[in-house]
């Protein structure tokens, strides 16, 4: 219908998604699978996830962003702040070893499709058909080919879904919904383990978290500060392909250490060099790895700007201009802190994504700013009038039915407007379920 | 930037699971408006009605809500209904006070509808015209006080 239009939009080089597998009834469970790895605000694969007191987890930064906005849980509403985060180291492990392994099983579960359709010709009439002729649809506005054999090969081949980092590490929460979290948590250390060193059976007890982990990994593992399980990529896996080769000679030479370390005894403890180290590590990650959050009231303007002279940001622009820079550097910064060490990006990384922000920003602004201008003038000029208006409006208590508008904060009154919003959202929440489930 | 990849990957949703019954996407030529039609399906006392949602977005989408309200032009009208102001605002508090973030287009769409399909009477808000001569361009800018839905 609109598919000429929105070509052009949809045109993104790392795009990717869960429908991006063959439905349930031709591959079971990826699906959800992919989706209980995504952030349900940024919809992509959780970067730094972190749970919440409610028990749902969120990308670091999607969910301090948030909760800047609105103390709560965004799935779940129930009222939440920044400490009440806690790193969900298992959700990140298993977002690491989803990205090294999704190209493959997509290629898989795409060779399984066709066997499907060839199998079921016109007999399973309506939804075996529609599938073969919608799914290569979607990916022919990546793919000029028109052949599904070169599907396949694009899809395993250059795949554009490793080519960016911060796609393959983004993060999402619909988890909790589709219960799959338990499973992909459980399941998180020994697929990787086993999978991963063909010769070396080996598989040791960490001394910290007490997961298993392959010998040779133990010193990795252990310096990551329980963050990394790696597998045959290492801590490589989510970086573009052109580091990969080199990396992973890396970590063969740094699993050699390891076994020149322990001896190459299987259950030996880890060395005591990496103790210290993981000593080490953990005061530096103190409170000082984290920047604190500022009352920007109470601030003189010179104090500000020093404030931000110290992490190298511009002072340019306004009073306004500074405190928001500040604010989301901080955010930016703390959220980057709950990365896995490998995974964090520099400062310098940092200060561009901070950039494109202001730049966007400012871009928006432009665009709105006529309209803005007039409207915003036009409604100061008829305040008083707009507030009786406001005052007229006033929700009426429902009547007889026992709910009773409550006071929201700064005593504003919500109605059941609220509860219905919910029900809407968990609705909506089923029927996104059902069409992975399709 | 937040915004873009999140609406891009709403619209790959579109695209690919298509849209509930009696909503269409019309246009999103952009990642700043999008626009939807919206139809009230079943015995409702806008059957055979058809409406038009426009949305937009800031760079703080989905960490703030888009800004919604329905069309008013030479093709379109503004639902009669106790919430829709006769220029299109809308006073639902799924899009000011108790927007979350996990919220798509798409429940936006389906809450709207839903909103509509169980509205008894066709009436427009109290104030509606004082409102209307008032009103910014933005319904966002409006601090709305949320009509019981209940009524
Ligand atoms: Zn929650
Ligand atoms: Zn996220
Ligand atoms: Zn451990």
């Amino acid at each position: 219908m609109v598919a000429t239009d929105l070509q052009s939009l949809l045109d993104a080089p790392d795009a990717h998604d869960p429908t991006d597998f063959p439905p349930q009834d031709v591959a079971p469970g990826l699906r959800l699978l992919d989706d209980s790895l995504r952030c349900s605000v940024c919809r992509d694969f959780y970067d730094a996830p972190m749970s919440i007191n409610c028990g749902h987890s969120f990308c670091s930064l999607c969910i301090r962003q948030a909760l800047d906005a609105k103390q709560e849980c965004p799935s779940c509403r129930q009222p939440a702040t920044e400490a009440h985060l806690r790193k969900n180291t298992a959700a990140e492990s298993a977002v690491k070893a989803w990205s090294e392994s999704r190209e493959f099983i997509l290629r898989l579960s795409k060779a399984e499709e066709r066997r499907h359709v060839g199998d079921l010709p016109a007999a399973n009439g309506s939804s075996g058909h529609e599938d073969s002729e919608q799914r290569p649809r979607k990916r022919q506005r990546t793919l000029s080919e028109e052949d599904s054999d070169a599907e396949v090969e694009y899809l395993g081949g250059t795949s554009p879904y490793f080519s960016s980092r911060g796609s393959a590490t983004n993060s999402h929460i619909r988890a909790q919904e589709t219960g799959l979290p338990s499973k992909s948590q459980s399941q998180s250390d020994s697929p990787l383990s086993e999978h991963r060193s063909p010769n070396s059976s080996s598989v040791v007890e960490c001394p910290l978290c007490q997961r298993r982990v392959p010998l040779e990994s133990i010193n990795q593992h252990i310096d990551s500060g329980c963050t990394l399980t790696p597998s045959a990529g290492g801590p490589s896996s989510s970086r573009p392909h052109a580091s990969r080769a080199g990396s992973r000679d890396k970590d063969k030479q740094k699993a050699q250490w390891t076994k020149l370390f322990d001896g190459g005894s299987g259950a030996a403890p880890p060395s005591r060099r990496s103790k210290e180290k993981q000593k080490e590590r953990a005061s530096e990650a103190g409170e000082a790895e984290y920047l604190p959050k500022v009352a920007y009231a109470t601030l003189k303007d010179r104090r500000l700007q020093e404030m931000l002279a110290e992490h190298g940001l511009p002072t340019a622009g306004d009073r306004a201009a500074w405190e928001r820079r500040h604010q989301k550097w901080v955010t930016l910064y703390n959220a980057n802190a709950d990365r896995a060490p490998a995974d964090q990006q520099s400062p310098a990384q940092l200060k561009r994504a901070l950039k494109r922000w202001e730049d966007g920003l400012r871009a928006a602004n432009a665009r709105r700013a006529a309209a803005d201008v007039d409207a915003g003038a036009h409604q100061r000029a008829n305040s008083a009038a707009f507030r009786e208006l406001v005052e007229a409006a006033r929700p009426k208590k429902a009547a007889g039915t026992g709910r009773e508008g409550r006071a929201g904060e700064d005593g504003r009154e919500t109605t059941g407007m609220q509860d219905n919003s919910l029900i809407i959202v968990q609705r909506t929440l089923d029927v996104r379920k059902h069409n992975l489930e399709d | 930037m937040t915004s873009t990849r999140r609406l891009q990957k709403e619209l790959m949703d579109i695209q690919t699971n298509g849209t509930p019954v009696g909503i269409k996407l019309l246009s999103a030529d952009d990642f700043q408006t999008w626009y939807f039609s919206i139809e009230v399906l079943g015995e409702t006392v806008f059957a055979g009605e058809q409406f038009a949602l426009k949305f937009r977005f800031d760079q703080q989408y989905p960490i703030s809500s888009p800004a919604v309200q329905f069309v008013v032009d030479d093709k379109y009208k503004a639902p009669e209904h106790p919430h829709v102001y006769s220029n299109g605002h809308i006073c639902a508090s799924i899009l000011g006070s108790e927007w979350s973030p996990v919220l798509t287009v798409i429940a936006v769409c389906v809450t709207l509808q839903s909103m509509l399909a169980s509205c008894k009477k066709k009436e427009r808000p109290v104030g509606n015209d004082r409102y209307v001569l008032h009103a910014p361009d933005n319904p966002k800018k409006t601090r709305f006080e949320y009509h019981d839905d209940t009524v």
